[in-house]
């Protein structure tokens, strides 16, 4: 059945309008993010001036370069730097999240550490995924010049 | 979650509790709010502070007026495939809501009224594999159920 002109104008218009919301939403969430990390904490700039830029307490992903005893040494946003605690232990197959105390005087301590073993495994798993999504999708649909139809 | 394995099978179970015949567009719904979202990833790996950020797509709201869009996209009921992308999106946005983290993430509902991120801190996203397993198990199980109920007395 042929949908009337008028209501293919007006669903085109919506479409139109729904896609500048999403622009405009990306765009404030990009720009927002932008301000609040100028605002933010930069482990460069709190490596320079410790004293200035410390004194904030934040959870990051990051990777393990090195494990001491009481210390260990991470990267951070391509920077390494030392951390004081025990206890760390090196991820199987995936991330470590730390949730650090970026002291005023120069001092990075550990609060908490979660190793995401086995998570890489997960992202295989994800990939793997949307191949079973492709062999349902295509199960039901079929793609033409005008949209996908029922297969 | 990490996986969109979980995720797909949620969606499928979803689709089966709701006897849904156009499985794949909750299931589509399921995996849609990473599919952009999980582009940060790549920031991740290169060590870089995300200049562009896709996470905003990992949002109710957005994945929301994505699924108005994809509808178009159909020559099938507009509506129904609005409803049925949005069963699948609720059922990631639910999903993801058991999430543990130390501080910071979460899923932000409010977008774009607030940046606050929700969480309710069960498990580690890692651990997300029993959740795989589990939803596997429910997924064979309601499958077999529907089969027996639907296989004809005496056979």
């Amino acid at each position: 059945m042929q949908m009337p002109m008028k209501l293919k104008n007006s669903a085109k218009t919506l479409y139109f309008l729904v896609f500048v919301l999403m622009i405009i939403l990306f765009l404030y969430d990009n720009a927002e993010r932008a301000s609040t990390a100028k605002e933010e904490f930069s482990i460069r700039d709190y490596l320079k001036n410790p004293q200035k830029y410390g004194g904030y307490q934040i959870e990051s992903m990051v990777k393990i370069t090195g494990i001491s005893k009481d210390y260990f040494y991470v990267n951070l946003d391509n920077t390494e730097f030392k951390v004081i605690g025990s206890g760390i232990k090196m991820p199987i197959f995936g991330q470590t999240a730390v949730f650090l105390d970026f002291r005023k005087d120069g001092i990075i301590k550990l609060i908490g550490y979660h190793n995401y073993n086995y998570n890489y495994l997960l992202y295989i798993i994800s990939i793997f995924a949307l191949i079973v999504f492709a062999l349902i999708f295509f199960k039901e649909w079929k793609i033409t010049l005008r949209g996908f139809k029922n297969a | 979650m990490p996986d969109l394995m979980s995720h797909l099978i949620i969606g499928l179970i979803l689709a089966e509790l709701f006897n849904i015949r156009k499985k794949s567009l909750v299931v589509l719904g399921a995996v849609m709010p990473d599919i952009f979202s999980k582009i940060d990833l790549i920031y991740f790996f290169l060590g870089k502070f995300p200049v562009i950020s896709f996470a905003s797509f990992h949002t109710p709201l957005m994945c929301f007026l994505l699924s108005i869009l994809i509808a178009s996209l159909f020559r099938y009921s507009k509506i129904k495939a609005v409803l049925l992308l949005s069963l699948g999106s609720m059922s990631h946005f639910l999903a993801d809501l058991t999430m543990r983290h130390f501080n910071e993430f979460g899923t932000r509902f409010l977008f774009p009224f607030s940046m606050k991120n929700y969480t309710l801190n069960l498990i580690w996203p890692e651990q997300s594999i029993y959740i795989l397993v589990l939803s596997l198990f429910v997924y064979l199980l309601i499958i077999s159920v529907k089969q027996k109920i639907n296989t004809p007395a005496g056979n």
